[in-house]
C-alpha cells in the first residue's frame, strides 16, 4: 500500500513543477501529416469510421425493417381489411420515426416535433377557410419558422444538427400543402398527416417523397412482401454506403496530403464533400428501401442520387439535377410550376431563393444576397 | 515458436539478477526490442508476455503493465521503432547510434546513458516519444483494453458541444502512460533526474500535441446529422525528423538560481501563489539556465544537455562506441557524412565492388515487366 502512495506522488508533482515554467505552446508547428502505411489507415480511420456509422444508422435501419415487417405480417393474416384498423399504420410509421428521431437527435427532436404539429394546425385553418392559398399560406409559415428558429430561437450548433430532417420536413409540408390547394389530394386525417410527415424511411436523412407515394407505399407494405428485388437493393445501397463513407473520410486525405498542390488539395476536399454526400443519399436510399418506400411497377428503383453523372457530368444541368432527385422534381413542381404562371423570370428566381433557404443557413444567406 | 520463447525465458532470468547492478535500472525496458518479433496473434503470446516477472522492467513498471493489459506489445514495437527511427535519424554522423543486443542487461544505447551530452538527451526523447506514439496507435487500435476507446459510449448530449464517442483519449492516455512508464528512471532528484525527466516530456509533446482527432459531418446538404471522428497521428518519421532539429538546437544548461526569478508571464505567478496558498511547495522549483546567456531559456520541445559530446572519433568504451573505423563516407560531401570529417583526418580507402541490377526493363502487355541484369561497378570509401 505504502508503495502505491509513493507512486502516485513520485515525479508528476515535480514534473508539473517544472513544466509550469514553460508556456504550454512556444508557437505552434504547422502540423505535417506524412502518408502512413494503408494497413494504418484501415485501423485509424476506416474501422472506427464505420462502426461510429453503423452504430448511429442501425438503429434507424432496424425501425424501417421493423416497420415494414408489421405492416406485412399484421396485413396478410386476414384477407379482409378490418383485421387491421386504418390508423394502425400510419400510426406505427410516426411513432416508429419519433424513435429514430429522437435516437439521431435526442433533445433536439423538439423543433422537428413542433414544427410538424404546428404544420397540421396550419394546414387544418386553411384548408378550412381558403383551401385555395393553403399552399402558400405553408410557405410562409415554414419560411417564418425556419428564419426565426435559426435567427433567434435556436442555437447554431442545434440547429445545424437538425437541420437536415428540418429540409425534409418543411419540403414534405409544402408539397403537401400545394397538392391539397390543387385539390390533387384531399385533406389527410391526423394519423395518416403525421405517419406521412414522421414516417420512419425518410424522417431523418430523406429522400423527399410526395403524400401519394406514401399513402401506395403503406398499401403496397400490407399487401406485398419481401422479394428478392427488394433484398438486392438495400444490399446495394448499403455497400455504396460504405464505400462513399470510406471515400469521404479516410481516402480522400490518404491520397491526396496536406502537403500537397493548392489546387490539389482544393479538389481533394471538394472530393471529400461530394461523397459525403453521396454517403448520406445512399443512407437515405437504405432506410426508405428498408420501409418499403420506392416501389415502382417493375422494380424497387428509389435513387436519390446518381454519383456516376455528377462525377462524370456532361452539362452543369446534369449536375445540378442529379445531386438529390427528389429535391430537384419538388422545386421543379412545387416552386417553379406554381409561380411560373406568374412570369419565368420571378419562377427562377423564387426557385433559387427556396432551394437556397433549404440549403444554406440564413446567416449566410442574408449577406449574399 | 514456443522453443524461441522458452530459450528467450532463459535469456532473461540471469538479466533479472544482475539488473540491480545497473545504475539506469529503469532503462531496461528498451531491451523490450530485442525480444521476439510481436506476433499478431495476440492470444497465443499474452500468456506469456502478460506474466510481468518474466520482462526486463522494474516492478512499478510491470505492474503498470500488468493492469493495461495489451500494452506490452505496444512497448516492444515502441521500443524497436525508436532504435530504428535513432539510426535512421543518425545514419549519417559519427555518432550513428549503436545499439548493443547484448543479453546482461546493460543498457541497449550502452554507456553513453551515464553522460549527459546531446546524443543521451536525444536517446531519451527519442524512446519516450516511441512510446507515447506506439501506445496511442494502439489504444486506436484497440488492443489496449484499459484506454476507454469504446465506441458503444456515447455520452448523453448534456454537454454543449454534443460528444460523440469514440478515440478521443487515446493521446491523453498515451502521454499519461509513458509518464508513468517511462519517468521512473532513475530515482533521485539530482541535476541529470530533472534533465532526462526534461527530455523525456520534450519527446512525448511531439507526439501528442500533433496528434489530432478529426471529426467530419455528414448530413444533407451539409448539415451535421451524423458526425464521424478518427484519430490523426503523425508517422513516426516526422517526429523523428523533428527531434532530430531539436538535437541540432538543443541547449547547454546549468542549473539555475532556484526559483529566484519569478515566471515573466501572469498565469505562471498566479499557479505559483496558488500553490504557496495550499502550503504544498515541498521543494524548490527547478529551472533549466543556458550556459550561454545570449540563447534563450529552453522551452518545453527543446531538448537540454549539460556536458559537450566527446568528437566520437577513436574507439571509447566508456561510451561504448567504437568509433568511425571501417564506417563507410561519402568522398565528395563536405558535410559531417563526407570522409574529412566522418574519418576526423585519419583518411579513408577506397575499393572496388561489383553490384548485379536490374536493368533495361521492359513492360509486355499485359502484365509483367521483363528485365536484364547487369553488373557494374561502385566505388566504397571507408575510414581508416
Amino acid at each position: 500500500m505504502e508503495y502505491d502512495n509513493y507512486d502516485d506522488m513520485y515525479d508528476e508533482d515535480m514534473l508539473q513543477d517544472m513544466m509550469a515554467q514553460y508556456g504550454d505552446y512556444e508557437f505552434d508547428d504547422v502540423e505535417e501529416y506524412g502518408r502512413i502505411p494503408f494497413k494504418e489507415l484501415i485501423n485509424n480511420c476506416v474501422i472506427p469510421t464505420l462502426s461510429q456509422a453503423s452504430h448511429s444508422l442501425f438503429p434507424i435501419y432496424l425501425m424501417c425493417f421493423v416497420f415494414k415487417s408489421t405492416l406485412y405480417l399484421g396485413g396478410s393474416d386476414s384477407k379482409e381489411e378490418s383485421f387491421m384498423p386504418s390508423w394502425f399504420p400510419h400510426l406505427t410509421s410516426a411513432i416508429f420515426g419519433g424513435m429514430a428521431l429522437y435516437s439521431i437527435f435526442e433533445k433536439n427532436i423538439v423543433y422537428i416535433l413542433v414544427c410538424g404539429v404546428l404544420g397540421y394546425v396550419i394546414l387544418l385553418m386553411s384548408y378550412r377557410s381558403c383551401r385555395s392559398y393553403s399552399g402558400a399560406v405553408m410557405s410562409l409559415f415554414i419560411v417564418t419558422f425556419i428564419v426565426l428558429c435559426e435567427l433567434v430561437l435556436v442555437q447554431r450548433k442545434d440547429w445545424h444538427n437538425v437541420r437536415g430532417a428540418q429540409i425534409i420536413l418543411s419540403m414534405k409540408l409544402i408539397g403537401l400543402a400545394f397538392d391539397i390547394s390543387s385539390e390533387k389530394t384531399d385533406m389527410p386525417r391526423a394519423d395518416t398527416y403525421l405517419g406521412y410527415v414522421f414516417c420512419v424511411g425518410t424522417v431523418i436523412f430523406g429522400p423527399w417523397t410526395s403524400y401519394h407515394d406514401y399513402t401506395i407505399a403503406v398499401q403496397q407494405n400490407i399487401t406485398k412482401g419481401f422479394s428478392f428485388g427488394w433484398l438486392l437493393k438495400v444490399i446495394r445501397s448499403i455497400i455504396l454506403t460504405v464505400v462513399c463513407l470510406t471515400v469521404s473520410t479516410c481516402l480522400t486525405q490518404w491520397l491526396i496530403l496536406d502537403s500537397g498542390e493548392k489546387w490539389l488539395v482544393a479538389y481533394r476536399d471538394a472530393q471529400s464533400f461530394r461523397f459525403s454526400h453521396y454517403f448520406i443519399c445512399f443512407v437515405a436510399e437504405t432506410s426508405a428501401t428498408l420501409a418499403g418506400l420506392g416501389f415502382t411497377e417493375v422494380m424497387w428503383g428509389l435513387t436519390v442520387s446518381k454519383p456516376q453523372n455528377i462525377e462524370l457530368p456532361r452539362s452543369l444541368v446534369d449536375v445540378v439535377t442529379n445531386w438529390n432527385l427528389p429535391m430537384h422534381y419538388w422545386l421543379k413542381n412545387y416552386v417553379f410550376l406554381v409561380v411560373q404562371p406568374y412570369g419565368v423570370v420571378i419562377a427562377v428566381f423564387l426557385t433559387y431563393a427556396a432551394s437556397s433557404l433549404l440549403h444554406v443557413s440564413v446567416n449566410k444567406l442574408v449577406p449574399t444576397i | 515458436m514456443q522453443l524461441t520463447l522458452l530459450v528467450l525465458v532463459l535469456l532473461i532470468i540471469p538479466l533479472k539478477g544482475q539488473g540491480k547492478k545497473s545504475k539506469l535500472k529503469g532503462t531496461r525496458w528498451w531491451s523490450l526490442a530485442n525480444i521476439g518479433q510481436p506476433s499478431n496473434d495476440l492470444h497465443s503470446n499474452t500468456q506469456l508476455y502478460n506474466s510481468p516477472s518474466l520482462l526486463p522492467l522494474t516492478k512499478r513498471q510491470r505492474r503498470l503493465v500488468s493492469k493495461n493489459p495489451g500494452t506490452i506489445l505496444a512497448l516492444m514495437s515502441g521500443a524497436r521503432m525508436a532504435i530504428e527511427e535513432c539510426k535512421y535519424q543518425f545514419r549519417n554522423r559519427r555518432w550513428n547510434c549503436p545499439t548493443h543486443d547484448n543479453s546482461h542487461g546493460g543498457p541497449i544505447f550502452g554507456k553513453i546513458l551515464q553522460k549527459g551530452c546531446r546524443e543521451t538527451s536525444f536517446i531519451y526523447a527519442i524512446t519516450t516519444a516511441a512510446v507515447t506514439h506506439s501506445i496511442a496507435r494502439a489504444c486506436a487500435d484497440g488492443s489496449i483494453l484499459t484506454c476507454n476507446c469504446d465506441y458503444s459510449m456515447r455520452e448523453p448530449s448534456a454537454k454543449a458541444d454534443w460528444d460523440w464517442g469514440g478515440c478521443s483519449d487515446n493521446a491523453k492516455f498515451g502521454h499519461k502512460f509513458s509518464r508513468k512508464f517511462v519517468d521512473v528512471l532513475e530515482k533521485g532528484k539530482d541535476f541529470r533526474y530533472m534533465l532526462n525527466l526534461h527530455n523525456n516530456e520534450a519527446g512525448r509533446v511531439h507526439v501528442s500535441k500533433v496528434m489530432k482527432r478529426e471529426c467530419k459531418c455528414h448530413g444533407m446538404s451539409g448539415s451535421c446529422t451524423i458526425k464521424t471522428c478518427w484519430m490523426r497521428l503523425p508517422t513516426f518519421r516526422n517526429v523523428g525528423d523533428k527531434l532530430k532539429d531539436r538535437f541540432d538546437g538543443a541547449t547547454k544548461v546549468v542549473s539555475g538560481n532556484d526559483g529566484r526569478r519569478l515566471p515573466k508571464d501572469n498565469n505562471g505567478s498566479v499557479r505559483r501563489k496558488k500553490k504557496k496558498g495550499k502550503g504544498k511547495l515541498r521543494r524548490n522549483k527547478f529551472r533549466f539556465e543556458p550556459v550561454n546567456f545570449n540563447h534563450k531559456p529552453p522551452g518545453r520541445r527543446d531538448l537540454v544537455y549539460f556536458e559537450d559530446s566527446p568528437t566520437f572519433c577513436d574507439k571509447d568504451t566508456s561510451i561504448d562506441f567504437e568509433g568511425t573505423k571501417g564506417r563507410q563516407c561519402n568522398a565528395t560531401s563536405i558535410g559531417i557524412e563526407g570522409c574529412d570529417l566522418m574519418c576526423c583526418g585519419r583518411g579513408y580507402t577506397s575499393s572496388e565492388y561489383t553490384v548485379k541490377e536490374r536493368c533495361s526493363c521492359i513492360f509486355h502487355w499485359c502484365c509483367h515487366v521483363k528485365c536484364e541484369i547487369c553488373t557494374r561497378k561502385k566505388i566504397r570509401h571507408m575510414c581508416n
